[in-house]
């Protein structure tokens, strides 16, 4: 703690400086609201129910959406990693549709789910399925061959060789694809309820900009500062609940 | 497997596809207006190519993503190498960037509006800011897990801090920063793609929702297809300059 | 004595990777093992000795010949064999325990808990690593991991065990505790042990019989039995007459073959 004061006295100062530019008038700007004004802002919002309510129904598509995406992504990385042949035939597929930046897919999906839950349920599984899929295949390539082996000269079957080997053995690497996938849920989240705009955190970004109330908007992205924290405290307490023989090892 | 089943595979596939969404549109099972089937997207893909009008907004979204993605590159690596080697840098910094790296850096785009209006330096600064903290975050933690072993072989072989800090520190952790930099590569396009659409002006993103709610859909998915093979071309080079650089990195 | 497993003339040929070119390992190495025996095989590093093991175990299929054990030829692993890897720190599930690694091949049959834990603690405690149940592979030595991983052999009751140089990556004196272990569970559970190894002191003290593999393409060279008398004592057998000729004419042949290899300039 003591090696952090220094580091902590230059947060408060940075955050006493926007406090102050802003009361004091520093910064010449309608955009520039005090520190306080936005805490205040963002505390009466979530009390009155504005902001929580928004915030609850962008998490649930954004949960929905990661649980179906992650799920997909997990299970055809399982099937590519152990099937060559269907590894050869769809991974190129794969590679042409993974570049597509995530925005560029939400204009011709609003023609076909329009612009509510299913299109952003359906934009966030998207961008979740490559990460895990990708981490999926490589985890289960990379099992080692004498793990496998070892577990066939035990008698192991097939059904049993993949779940209680290749599937623990490959759980590193899908965690390490969790580790990108949950912040890119957020971000497509937020990035879907902005372009095609009707509720949700990410429109009432966009709106507060339009409708020129910074401290709605700068009360969001308070918001969703926290909701990335605490996305990142639950990886990190997963990750230690169901890999804890890993980062140990690794250092053994 | 061979590359010659390899290609044959990844070529069967395409054709597959293609086939089926071309027949979806001809027997009518999709709304051939809502997605047209290639035979129709070709032609206006062509068009788009052959007139050239396709150079101006790809070279602008190029451009703007490239100086962005450089700045963060550049910024992330140089403010990595410091705080990882640094122990007082790094307590000095972290606290702020561990407020600062939660936040979804999309949603500073409608801020920056506020600031620095619709144009190229809001774009510059948006991407940059997406591709600063993956980068940053990368090189700390190859900075940091460099093994001592080399390092303290290089103090007994007489080189300074300076050298051990760019001959020894910086390319033991590039294996990590360049996967600091793939991820960076993408949240970074993601960022600008979104910037353009929300700004309404130039680029790829923007032709793609104009093009979208003119309804003028044969452009639209030509566009995509453009920013698709854009993004492939990103990749491409990005693995071609990581295995040129880090080609002691073994398999 | 009926032959019980019979390696009937296996050849074993590596496609190599880029150019395709064939490498052959194995020609047509034929090998008779007598149940309750303990045989070693005993090859030069890099002469096949895995290969050849791993091809009777089932794990491979040979390029020509075939393996029959009780008279009829084997396709994947046979119940009753069971394989110590050579990289025992790879064999191990590093997200098991000790006692959740002995009890894998137990669970994988089907067996009651209430049985999996009495026998799980049995086999730990003839290995010697009472009290270290609830620890992880990675915490232990190498020679604790390879008294796991014999542990977790035994509980998928064999009759047959094939050592692949299990105790080549330990030290010294943690070998020859080891070599004593085996010999003692062998005993105990008469069981078919053939063992590879490239180390003739370890070959001459364990087994009843030592054949030896010639090098490129290999094959069985020659068998010879020992009849050094058991149960074998890590210092006064090998201080044994009978054992150091066993042990100098193994020796010569290895050396000599290799020396013979090498083109004089
Ligand atoms: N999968 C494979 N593909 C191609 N060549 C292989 C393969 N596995 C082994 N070889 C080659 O076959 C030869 C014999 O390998 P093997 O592992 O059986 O030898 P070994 O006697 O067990 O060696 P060691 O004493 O090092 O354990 C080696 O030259 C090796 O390079
Ligand atoms: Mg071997």
């Amino acid at each position: 703690m003591k090696k952090r004061t220094a580091g902590i006295v230059l947060l408060i100062l940075l955050l006493l400086l926007w406090e102050a530019s802003a009361r004091f008038g520093w910064v010449k700007s309608e955009n520039w609201p005090t520190l306080v004004a936005v805490l205040e802002v963002t505390y009466r919002q979530l009390l009155s129910g504005e902001l929580s309510l928004v915030l609850a129904a962008s998490m649930a598509r954004m949960i929905v959406g990661f649980v179906i995406g992650s799920l997909c992504g997990i299970l055809l990385g399982l099937l590519l990693g152990t099937l060559r042949t269907l590894d050869g035939f769809l991974t190129p597929l794969v590679e042409a549709v993974r570049p597509i930046p995530v925005p560029a897919i939400i204009p011709p999906l609003i023609l076909f789910l329009g612009i509510d839950d299913a299109l952003k349920i359906f934009v966030v599984a998207f961008s979740v399925f490559f990460p895990m899929l990708v981490s999926t295949v490589g985890g289960v390539r990379n099992v080692d061959e004498t793990l496998i082996r070892t577990a066939r000269t035990l008698q192991t079957t097939q059904g049993s060789i993949l779940r209680f080997v290749i599937l623990p053995a490959a759980l590193p690497s899908i965690m390490s694809g969790f580790r990108i996938s949950l912040p890119l849920a957020l971000i497509t989240t937020v990035v879907a309820e902005m372009i095609a705009g009707s509720s949700g955190i990410g429109y009432v970004i966009v709106r507060a900009q339009y409708a020129m109330q910074p401290q709605e908007m700068y009360s969001a992205v308070l918001c969703l500062m926290v909701i990335g924290y605490l996305l990142n405290l639950l990886f990190l307490l997963f990750e230690r609940r169901l890999i804890p023989w890993y980062h140990l090892s690794e250092n053994a | 497997m061979s590359t010659a089943t390899k290609a044959l595979q990844a070529t069967l596939s395409f054709a597959a596809v293609l086939a089926v969404w071309e027949l979806l549109g001809r027997a009518v099972l999709v709304n051939a207006v809502l997605l047209p089937p290639p035979s129709l997207i070709a032609p206006t893909l062509a068009d788009i190519i052959v007139s050239g009008s396709f150079l101006r907004p790809l070279l602008e979204t190029l451009l703007l993503f490239a100086v962005g993605y450089s700045i963060a590159c550049i910024l992330g690596v140089a403010i990595g190498l410091a705080m990882g080697w640094y122990d007082r840098v790094y307590y000095l910094l972290e606290p702020t960037i561990e407020l600062l790296r939660p936040i979804p850096k999309v949603a500073l785009v409608p801020p920056l509006f506020l600031f620095l209006g619709l144009g190229a330096s809001m774009k510059i600064t948006t991407v940059a800011l997406a591709a600063f903290f993956p980068v940053l975050i990368a090189t700390i933690q190859g900075a940091r897990g460099v093994d001592p072993v080399l390092v303290n072989t290089a103090r007994t072989l007489g080189a300074g801090p300076a050298r051990i800090v760019f001959r020894i520190v910086l390319p033991a952790s590039l294996p990590l920063i360049f996967t600091g930099m793939r991820v960076s590569l993408a949240l970074g396009l993601i960022v600008e793609i979104l910037a353009e659409m929300l700004s309404g002006e130039g680029g790829l993103g923007y032709l793609i929702v104009d093009m979208q709610r003119s309804f003028a859909i044969r452009q639209m998915y030509a566009w995509i297809i453009i920013l698709a093979a854009v993004g492939l071309f990103l990749n491409f080079v990005f693995e071609y300059l990581e295995s040129r650089i880090v080609y002691w990195r073994g398999k | 004595m009926r032959a019980f497993l019979r390696v009937d003339q296996i050849s074993k040929s590596y496609i190599d990777g880029a150019g395709g070119a064939e490498a052959k390992i194995l020609n047509s190495a034929s090998l008779e093992i007598r149940e309750s025996e303990f045989l070693a095989v005993i090859g030069p590093s890099g002469c096949g000795k895995s290969t050849f093991l791993q091809i009777i175990a089932g794990l491979m299929p040979p390029t020509s010949g075939r393996v029959l054990l009780c008279d009829k030829p084997i396709s994947g692993p046979p119940a009753h064999m069971v394989y110590l890897f050579q990289q025992y720190n790879k064999s191990l599930f590093p997200w098991r325990t000790v006692r959740d690694n002995v009890a894998f091949p137990m669970q994988m049959r089907g067996a009651a808990a209430a049985d999996i834990e009495q026998a799980c603690r049995d086999y730990i405690r003839m290995v010697g690593l009472a009290g270290h149940e609830n620890r992880y592979p990675w915490q232990l030595s190498g020679g604790m991991q390879q008294r796991v991983a014999i542990a977790r052999a035994l509980a998928a009751e064999p009759r047959i065990l094939l050592l692949d140089e299990p105790l080549s990556a330990v030290d010294a004196l943690t070998r020859m505790e080891l070599q004593s272990l085996i010999l003692e569970i062998w005993e105990r559970q008469k069981l078919t042990i053939l063992l590879v190894t490239h180390d003739v002191d370890e070959a001459v003290f364990m087994a009843d019989r030592v054949a030896t593999l010639t090098v490129s393409p290999a094959r069985i060279d020659s068998i010879i039995e020992t009849g050094i008398p058991r149960p074998r004592d890590p210092i006064t057998t090998r201080e044994r007459p009978d054992f150091l000729t066993f042990r100098r004419d193994l020796l010569n042949t290895l050396l000599n073959r290799q020396h013979a290899q090498i083109p004089s300039t």
